[in-house]
């Protein structure tokens, strides 16, 4: 085997490649000898506990899939970026990596030549934008052609990193009252929308904060805690549907265990969180060394940029808008849900596209931060409507993109907040009249 | 080594910047960063052994108070001044503690 055999065999390893982007950064950051080594180590490690959690969830979600096809013969994809992007690690994950450290490149390009100084620091969404555009097009016009797609995917990861930030620049300086930070993060279509809109149907005066929420509700905040009850539900009325569909002995074989069908939901319904749980914990080692380099580099080469930060950086500013915003955004959710499957969408493809489930952390953090942009321009209506329009968009949009990403057959899980639902459509759009 | 954990609600964007600010923070006011190490873990299982110090928000931080170790809680994720205001002392209190001055 030649030495160039052995490099080839090296770079074709997503854990490598990342583990490489974390070895530049640590070195480049001057950090001691023993940091370089655990770091990057690290990171390797990170994305192989990725591929771990991603089969847990798998193996957790497949009877779901199988009852609600036999209970209400309907198909439905979970939208939850998390699982999506480990899936695709395993075919994709050499471009992915590629584009995700190309991508900070192209940031740093444009905010360094555009009046667009943005530096975009939410490390696991560029992940998760590098993922969806590697996918997008890597399936229809880019087929078979690595070099254009990398460089065409890392060009639009980089321009959404500063485009969505500067989308929501107007707005954030309302919100924290100076001009510190803006939002880096993927949901800022409906951010924008939800402080845009909330000045024609309410009033700052009103907000949000003058409201008392019960104590009991806290619970909800806990994103995994919320997505396991929520998974649960799920799994109890797809449960029902199916005994009654099909009895209660064809259930149990579904769910491969002699337990009773409720105790086996809530078993699933948890693993399913705990597999998340996992996934977080791979994202996390990938981007504890990746992220602070960049921002180092960011900090040298562009001083004057202006940081994009992850969303929870708004919420102290406005708790209870968080809350109402999540609240508004299941219920904006739900009614998406009832528009899919009554359009067919339960087929696989409906009339606007396929069944999107609920998922807790999107709601949450998305339709959360809708509602501090609402509350921002249009006090607690504001709140709720920006809320309500985000669990009714992101779904639609996930409804639609899932149609074209699909194709993957990334076991019915699929991407969520609105800007990747945009980016996503628009990228399957073109795609369609190119190829 | 005086071991820090970064909470936020998942773990990954809010409490990455918490991190870096504390290592920046802490390296700014001479400490080695060979003495102490900051991770990154979510709510839902922030609850852990071995921990000496917590930087959240007071949103979780309400729910770490009971652990009997420093929780320092901060509004503005991304201010280095704020963080440094609420963090140098009890790392102090830490390292007179551990017996590390």
């Amino acid at each position: 085997m030649s030495i160039l055999d052995i490099i080839v065999q090296l770079l074709s390893k997503p854990a490598i490649l990342v583990g490489i982007i974390a070895l530049v950064g640590l070195i480049a950051q001057k950090k001691p000898f023993e940091h370089v080594v655990s770091g990057t180590l690290k990171t390797v490690i990170g994305f192989i506990i990725l591929g771990g959690g991603a089969g847990i969830v798998i193996g957790a979600i497949t009877p779901l899939g199988t009852l609600l096809q036999d209970g209400f013969n309907l198909q439905g994809a979970l939208p939850v970026n998390e699982v999506f992007v480990a899936l695709a690690q395993q075919k994709l994950g050499q471009s992915i990596s590629i584009v995700f450290a190309l991508a900070f490149i192209v940031n740093l390009l444009i905010a360094r030549f555009t009046p667009w100084k943005y530096i975009f620091l939410t490390g696991h969404h560029i992940l998760f934008m590098a993922t969806l555009t590697v996918g997008m097009l890597g399936l229809t016009v880019l087929q078979g052609n690595q070099t254009v797609l990398i460089i065409v995917a890392s060009l639009v990861t980089g321009f959404s990193m500063v485009f969505f930030p500067a989308l929501s620049a107007p707005f954030m300086e309302k919100i924290i009252g100076s001009k510190d930070f803006v939002m880096g993060h993927f949901g800022t279509t409906t951010y924008a929308l939800s402080g845009w809109l909330g000045r024609f149907v309410g009033d700052p005066k009103d907000s949000t904060e003058n409201i008392k929420f019960p104590g009991w509700i806290g619970f909800m905040r806990e994103p995994l805690i919320a997505m396991g009850v929520v998974m649960w539900i799920i799994y109890i009325i797809a449960s029902i549907a199916g005994l009654a569909a099909v009895g209660s002995d064809q259930v149990a074989t579904i769910f491969g265990s002699t337990d009773v069908w409720w105790l086996s939901s809530f078993i699933q319904a948890l693993t399913f969180a705990g597999g998340i749980g996992v996934i977080l914990l791979g994202v996390r080692m990938i981007l504890a060394d990746i992220v602070p380099a960049f921002r180092g580099f960011a900090e040298k080469i562009v001083p004057e940029a202006r940081p994009a930060l992850d969303c929870p950086t708004v919420f102290p500013y406005a708790q209870n808008a968080v809350l109402l915003g999540y609240i508004a955004s299941i219920v904006g959710g739900l009614v998406a849900l009832v528009i899919q499957i009554a359009t067919g969408g339960g087929s696989g493809a409906g009339l606007v596209g396929a069944v999107i489930l609920p998922s807790m952390i999107i709601h949450f953090f998305v339709g959360g931060t809708a509602g501090v942009f609402g509350n921002a321009t249009g006090g607690w209506k504001g709140a709720a409507l920006g809320g309500f329009l985000n669990g009714l968009i992101f779904t639609l949009l996930a409804g639609t993109a899932y149609v074209a990403l699909g194709q993957l057959g990334f076991s019915n899980s699929t991407f969520g907040d609105t800007d990747f639902g945009v980016i996503g459509n628009l990228l399957a759009f073109l795609g369609s009249i190119l190829k | 080594m005086i071991k820090i954990l970064a909470i936020c609600g998942m773990g990954l964007g809010s409490g990455l910047l918490v991190k870096m600010g504390v290592e920046r923070v802490l390296k700014r006011n001479g400490f080695d960063e060979r003495e102490f190490s900051v991770d990154v873990g979510d709510i839902s299982t922030a609850r852990q052994v071995g921990i000496d110090m917590y930087v959240t928000t007071e949103e979780f931080g309400k729910q770490l108070r009971d652990l009997g170790v420093p929780v320092v809680e901060v509004f503005n994720l991304f201010n280095e001044q704020e963080i440094e205001d609420k963090l140098i002392e009890p790392y102090k209190e830490i390292r007179k503690k551990k017996g590390m001055e």
